[in-house]
Order: C-alpha cells, then structure tokens, then sequence
C-alpha cells in the first residue's frame, strides 16, 4: 500500500473515530446522519462482496432482516445482552444464507438477481405470516444496549434514548471492523479465488476449486456482516416490523455501491455517504429526488461504469500523464 | 359447479391480465436478455394514457393505438440512445441501467402527475351472464383485444420475416449476425414491440383497476412472477405463467383466507424458485 | 491397474451421438496422443473424463476407482487436471496471482489463518510462491510473472494455461491442443516441455492436437477418434499406416476437393 493510501486512510479513520464526534457531539441530527451512512455503507459493501463472485444481490436485506429478527428475538425472548446477541445475529444471518445458497446459486447472472428481488419480498411475506416473528406488528420495546462496567470503571456508557453517541461508535466501529475485514479477505487467497471464479470459472473448477462452494461462501459472509447491521438497527430504532425492510433499500445498496465503484473497496462507503449527505441537502425539495437520483444512475452506468471513484482514479492518472508530458520548470 | 366454473373464469381472466402485462418484459428478455425492470413503469405510462384519454373524451381505441406508436417510439428510441451503449458489458449493465429508468420515469411522473392515484372511469359498461356466470362487458373486450395483441405477436414471431429474425437472435446473436440480420435493427424492434405491449396493457387494464406514479414498482412483480413459473426467457412460458398464476390465485383467493392466501402465493414461488428455478419452460443459465 | 479406464463410454445430445461406447486405457507414465477430424468428439471426451460434462452411458475409472458420479473439482483433486482450449484463463490477474490461485489443492489454511497471516499461512504462502516460481520458469515465462494475462501473446498465454495445470499437482494431465496456434520455435518448446513433464515429474500426460508432427513426435501411443468412435490406437508408426485412419482423414480432404465444404460440428 503507497503512502498516500495509508495517510489518507488514517485521516479518514481520525476523522470519523475523532473529529466528527468531537464537533458534532450535540448535534443528534449529524449523528444520526452518519449513523445512517454507515449503516448503508456496510450493507452496500456486502453487496460488493457478493459481486466479488460475479453476482450482483438486490436481496441482501433480507440478511438484514434476518439479523434484525435474531437479535430482537434473542434480547426480548431470551435475555441476552445486546453485546452477545450482536455477532450471534450476524452468524444466525450467515448461517441462513448457507442454507438458501445452494439452491438459490443454482441460477447465474440476471436470472440470479431477479431471484434475489422475488426473494426479497418472498422473505417479507413469510415473515409477515408467522405469529411468533411477531407478524404484520413486528417488534417493538427492544432493549437498548447495556452498559458495561468493572465495578466503577464504565468500558461502556448507558444508552438512552437522547444520546446518539453511543451508537455512533458502536456503528462507526462495525465499519472499521467490516473494513478491515473485507480488505484483507481481498488481499488472501480466498479473496484471489473469488476473483477467479469471477473471472473464469471453469478454470477454476479444473483447478480444483469448488466454485459454488465459495460463491455460497460470499453470500455467508455478506450476510453475516447484514446481519450485524440488522442486529445493530433493530436495538437503534428499537421498533420494526416486516416492512421496515423493503426491496428499496436493497435496491438503493446496490445503486450506491455502483454509483460510488462497485470495484473498489471504498467505491459503497464513498457512494452510500455522498448520496445520503445529497438527500439530506435536498431535503425539502425531497420530490425531486427520485429524478435527481435516476439521472445520476444512468450517468454513472453509461460514462463512468466504475462508479465516481473510477473518475478519481482517471484523474489521478491524468494528472501523472500530465506531469510527464508537460515541460519541467526550468527547460 | 358453476362457483368452480366462475373461479376458473375468473382466473383465466386475471391470467390473462397477466400475460398481457408480463410480455413485453418477457420480449426484451428472450430477445436481448436484457430485464427491463422499467418495464411495469412503461406500463404507467400508458394508463396514464388512457386516464388523459377520458379526461378529454379522446376516443378508447383512438387512445390504444397512439400507446402503441408513441410507447413503441420510445422504445426504440431508448434502445437506441442507452441500451445500446451497454450492451455486450455482462449484466450488471442493462439491470442498473433499467433500474435508473425506473426511478427517472416514476421520478417524473410524480412531479407531473402528483402522488394521488388516479381512476379512469369505464368506457364499457354492462355484465353479461351466462348461466350462471358473469361476466363484465369491459372485461370481456380488453380480453378480447388482449387475445388479438397476443396472437399477433405470436402471428408475428412465427410468420413475419422480421418476427423470425428476432426470434433467431434470441437464439443464437452471433448465428443471427453471420446471416446478415441486423442486431441493431432488431434490437430497437424488440424493444419497441416490448414497450409498445407494455403500454397496451396500460391502457387496457388501467379502467379496471388504476393508476398512479407508483404502480410500476408494485406491477413488476407480478411480472417476476409470471416470469418465474413459466421460465425466464420464454414467450410461450409468459402465456402458460400468466395463465397459471391467474388461475392459482383465483383458487387460493377463493379458498383460503386473506393473510394465508398471500403466504401461500410465496410459498408456492418459493417452491418453484428452490425445484425449478428455470420456470416450467425456461432456458435458466443452470450448472 | 491402468491409471485411467474408460468403459463404454457414451454422450448423446438429444438425438446427436456425440461419443459412441468408447473404451480405452492409459497406463501410468505413457503419453497418449488423441487424433481425430474436427467434430470427432476430442473435446467432449476430455468434457467427460474431467467431468464437465456427465455421460449418458458408461464408466471412468481412475486409480482403479470409479469417478463416473464426481464433480469436475473433485477430479482434479485425486489428481485429474485439464488445460482448456479456448476459453482464455484469469484475465484481470497477473501471471503469478493466476498461479498462486491454481495452487488452490495446496492450501491447507482456512480463512481465519488468511485473515490473521498466521504463521503456519506465512510458511505455505511462501512455499506455493516458490513453486509457483519455479513452475514459470520451467514453463519459459520467469520475466513475465508480473503481467497481467490479458496482455500475454498467444504463445505464453498457452504456456500458462499449462502452467497452471501443473500447479495443480495432477497425476494424470489432459492437453487439449498445447501448441496450436503456435510458430515453429514456440511449438518446439513446447514440445520439449511436454516431455520433460512425464521425464522430471513423472505425469501421465494425454494430448489432443491437430499438429500432426508434434503428436508423432510426443506420443508413446496414438489414439484416433472420428464420429465418436475409436478406430485405431496403438504406437504412432501403425496408426499412420492404418487404413481406417487414413480414409477419415482423406475423407475430410476428398470431401473438400468435390467442392462442398463439408461442415463437421
């Protein structure tokens, strides 16, 4: 990794582990927005994960879901602390995607993503039927996170229902922790069989890779870090019900991830931040948003398909080209 | 009996709302593969159509014809300035880019159209009966013409040169240009036969139900379904789909209730996406 | 025990007999070169034996244990490797990640030591790293590791396409037509490579060509493959003089000389 990259990745890191709760402390409304970005970011980057193995999901909500429900259930019905309930939620979700990969990547490409979006619905649906998942009501009354502490020393503080800053580190740790992660499955050799399979999967397959073996193993790991975003939300907002999580948002995951650069690692979290900043600028004029937002999908998919951050990118290699080119101060 | 007999109507009926819903989706699919998710907005566009077309009296027919021309125009017209460009890029391409169509063509009509949903008042009135079942008048002649547009397409994949042309580059793209058909040509065809149905359908059934800026997002997935259970990527399998599904439905509905009656819709999806994903007569990309 | 053992085997597609209740055996250290027409069915018969494609009728043994019902991964991972004629490799990746992938039946490590960079990855890492290295080089292609595939001439491309067939450590290789495609020199090259994989590594190669001075040159035993069916196999100075043969062959020639293009699938 260059240098530019590892300072640029700390400052960001400074920025948003530091300066944003620092200047924006009393300010619920920034917090909250950020908190909405993040949690966008980490689902958008699963989607990317999943696009890793060539497939694009618009069903990675119902991960979401899924890691909602776990945690509500495992706080409400079975006492377990938010702390716990938390990567449970996210292996409940993995665990669920294992389950329904098999048959469901039996189907490739588009025939694949429209499974995903009847998926979607499908899940909600069924959710929506069965009493004891709480049905059409849903849950409500689920318990904030706990605080944790040694005796007198508090290692977490009280969450309540004023003070979004708890959740902001909470989440904006989750995002740290997902980045981290997926930046160095992509640097392993399970990251280069991914891409194989991608690339050329009856290559792979002859050189011993089982290929739908590891494209189940994306979708588990895309859904287990959904579902800790699920888990995350639902003690958040402490309320949901089946339509909280619509095919909409599962659309827009992947229309962020694309407008930021599906390729990139960074590509969801630039797109899901920029977009979500963009709606809250508009804000009142909130009807113009579904053009504004279409405008901006097809610009991106007919100019520059590798999303804004393949424009930096393009910049950046101008500007290289430029240096060479231009005469040098002093000719 | 004759409650058996009305259910079935009455599926048939639905079924065939369906299939005349589901057809220009399922075109540009087997044709291009490419999954217009605009498509149930196009659909819009044209009830909307027809909700203009009552507010200034314009006659019915007068309104279905100008669906077809105009929505077909902007079919081949899109084709050409967008889906063009990406083409031959993987699929990822096509989906997003209709999915940006779908929120441009919603996004304009709710600032044009305003967020109320709207009727359009029937043009045809009257039941029929016959024995002891009914049937309404403006039903029976959408189906009607629903059964004319269909069978011309079917006319016309089967018997037309053009119809054949298209039907071979659904085949075989690369076969189809060794034999000099031209895929451009063809292409902006297929999409204007696909949007033209879609408009047609708009304005069909809109007077039996409505319309408003958002009915294409909830329409889709119908269309999905049709897909689904008669196989993605097959003309006659939209015609056994759409059929099926109305038929299914009109049972379930008549039989179970309410809540259950939807559960079971899914399940039945569900089922047939985890057994045979491919629908019952698609060409699914399985390993 | 032969090393591979095919008993009548047979693919239809629909109505299309593609390969006819075809026997043959291949003994441990031979090279076994298989001819045939264009269409003869070579292509599907490494289809079946790799397991790409699943027979209609008959049975494949390998090691004396029958692989008819396992998957194509499993196969290459008892020791069944193939190259592929067409459908081009890794292209977004670089010579050596491509073969760092194939080293994939190497890896004993799971995600968590991946992700950790555990010690025990270090180690494997690096050793698939050196075997990588050496694979290249051997194979021609030292200065070249850091390429991005898509940028390799055709030579090197299927140079590669070996290489990592033999990073993946078979015991028995399938060649599906190494040299076509090639100049003089490069064809040469290969050749010599070929031989010196069953010489230095003591694998049981088999190698579909059209490349009819290559064939002679490399194959211990000659196979000949026409409409499915075996019609001769045995050492390649009998096969050459063996009527049925020649007449497939010249069949193809007399047919193109009436003037009809004859179209094989």
């Amino acid at each position: 990794m260059t240098t530019f990259k590892r300072v640029s990745v700390v400052v960001i890191l400074v920025i948003f582990l530091v300066l944003v709760p620092l200047l924006f402390r009393d300010s619920q409304y920034v917090l909250h927005v950020f908190i909405m970005c993040s949690q966008l970011s980490i689902v958008s980057l699963t989607v990317r994960v999943v696009f890793t193995v060539g497939e694009l999901s618009f069903g990675q909500v119902v991960f979401v879901m899924a890691g909602a429900y776990a945690s509500a259930i495992l706080s409400t019905k079975m006492g377990l602390p938010f702390w716990i309930s938390l990567p449970l939620s996210g292996l409940v979700s993995a665990a669920f995607a294992t389950l329904i990969g098999r048959p469901i990547l039996r189907l490739r490409g588009t025939y694949f993503s429209i499974l995903t979006v009847i998926l979607t619905e499908v899940a909600r649906q069924g959710i929506r039927s069965l009493k004891f998942l709480g049905g059409p009501q849903g849950f409500h009354g689920i318990p904030r996170p706990e605080s944790i502490h040694i005796g007198k020393f508090i290692l977490v503080p009280e969450f309540n229902t004023t003070d979004r800053l708890p959740y902001y580190f909470v989440i904006a740790f989750l995002l740290t922790i997902t980045l981290l992660v997926l930046w160095r499955l992509e640097k392993s050799p399970t990251g280069a069989v991914f891409r194989a399979t991608r690339q050329n999967a009856a290559v792979a397959e002859s050189l011993g890779i089982n290929v739908t073996r590891y494209r189940i193993l994306a979708l588990s790991i895309s859904a287990f870090f959904a579902g800790l975003v699920g888990s995350f939300s639902a003690h958040y907002i402490t309320i949901f019900y089946p339509e909280t999580f619509s095919l909409w948002n599962s659309i827009d995951y992947v229309l962020y991830a694309f407008i930021g650069g599906i390729e990139y690692l960074w590509g969801p979290i630039v797109g899901s931040f920029a977009l979500t900043w963009l709606w809250e600028y508009l804000g009142p004029s909130a009807q113009y948003r579904m053009v504004l937002f279409a405008v901006l999908v097809i610009a991106v998919i007919l100019f520059f398909p590798g999303g804004f951050l393949s424009l930096v990118k393009s910049m950046q290699s101008l500007r290289i080209v430029l240096r060479k080119v231009l005469p040098k101060r002093g000719d | 009996m004759g409650e058996f007999a009305q259910i079935v109507i009455n599926g048939l009926i639905i079924g065939l709302s369906y299939v005349m819903l589901s057809l220009g989706i399922t075109l540009t699919f087997s044709i291009r593969r490419v999954i217009n998710i605009a498509h149930a907005d196009i659909y819009m566009l044209g009830g909307f159509m027809a909700y203009f077309g009552s507010q200034f009296g314009i006659n019915y027919f007068l309104v279905l014809m100008a669906a077809l021309v105009v929505l077909g125009c902007l079919g081949a017209v899109l084709d050409t300035l967008l889906f063009r460009r990406v083409r031959d890029k993987g699929p990822a391409g096509p989906m997003v880019l209709s999915l940006g169509l779908m929120y441009l063509i919603e996004g304009v009509a709710l600032l044009a159209f305003g967020e109320k949903v709207k009727g359009v008042p029937s043009v045809f009135k009257g039941v029929i009966h016959i024995g002891s079942i009914s049937f309404g008048v403006e039903r029976l002649i959408v189906m009607g013409i629903s059964l004319l547009l269909i069978t011309g397409l079917f006319l016309f994949l089967g018997r037309v040169k053009w119809g054949q042309a298209m039907r071979a580059l659904a085949q075989d793209p690369e076969a189809a240009y060794l034999q000099g058909i031209d895929i451009n040509r063809m292409s902006m065809l297929c999409f204007a036969l696909g949007f033209s149905l879609a408009g047609a359908a708009g304005v069909l059934l809109t007077p039996l139900f409505y319309v408003g800026y958002a009915v294409g997002s909830t329409l889709i997935f119908k269309c999905f379904m049709v897909l689904v259970i008669g196989g993605l990527g097959s003309v006659l399998g939209c015609l056994v789909g759409g059929l099926l599904l109305g038929l299914i439905e009109a049972f379930v509905v008549a039989y179970v209730p309410g809540q259950l009656a939807v559960l079971i819709m899914f399940a039945l999806i569900l089922v047939i996406l985890l057994v045979r994903p491919q629908g019952l007569m698609g060409r699914g990309e399985l390993t | 025990m032969h090393l591979l053992e095919v008993t009548g085997l047979t693919k239809r597609f629909g109505g299309l007999v593609a390969i006819a209740n075809l026997d043959f055996n291949v003994e441990k250290g031979v090279i076994l070169g298989i001819i045939g027409p264009n269409g003869a069915g070579k292509t599907t018969l490494y289809n079946l034996i790799t397991g790409f494609i699943k027979p209609t009728g008959g049975k494949v043994l390998f090691k004396g244990k029958d692989i008819t019902r396992l998957s194509a991964n499993r196969r290459a991972s008892i020791g069944l490797v193939r190259n592929f004629q067409t459908t081009g490799l890794f292209n977004e990746m670089t010579c050596l990640e491509s073969m760092m992938v194939a080293h994939h039946l190497s890896r004993k490590t799971w995600i968590p030591a991946q992700l950790f960079k555990s010690a025990g990855f270090r180690k494997e890492d690096r050793r698939i790293r050196e075997n990588a290295d050496e694979i290249l080089s051997y194979m021609g292609m030292e200065g070249l590791k850091d390429i991005v595939v898509k940028n390799l001439p055709h030579g090197h491309l299927r140079a590669l396409g070996v290489a990592l067939a033999l990073a993946a450590n078979p015991e028995l290789l399938l060649l599906d037509e190494p040299v076509t495609g090639m100049n003089e020199t490069e064809t040469e090259n290969m050749i010599e490579k070929i031989k010196g994989i069953r010489a230095e590594r003591g694998i049981t190669t088999l190698v579909v060509e059209h490349h009819m001075s290559a064939i002679m040159g490399l194959s211990d035993r000659i196979m000949v493959i026409n409409f499915g069916k075996k019609i001769a196999d045995g050492i390649p100075r009998d096969v050459v003089q063996n009527r049925d043969v020649i007449e497939a062959y010249l069949g193809v020639q007399k047919e193109r000389d009436n003037g009809s293009v004859s179209k094989k699938l």
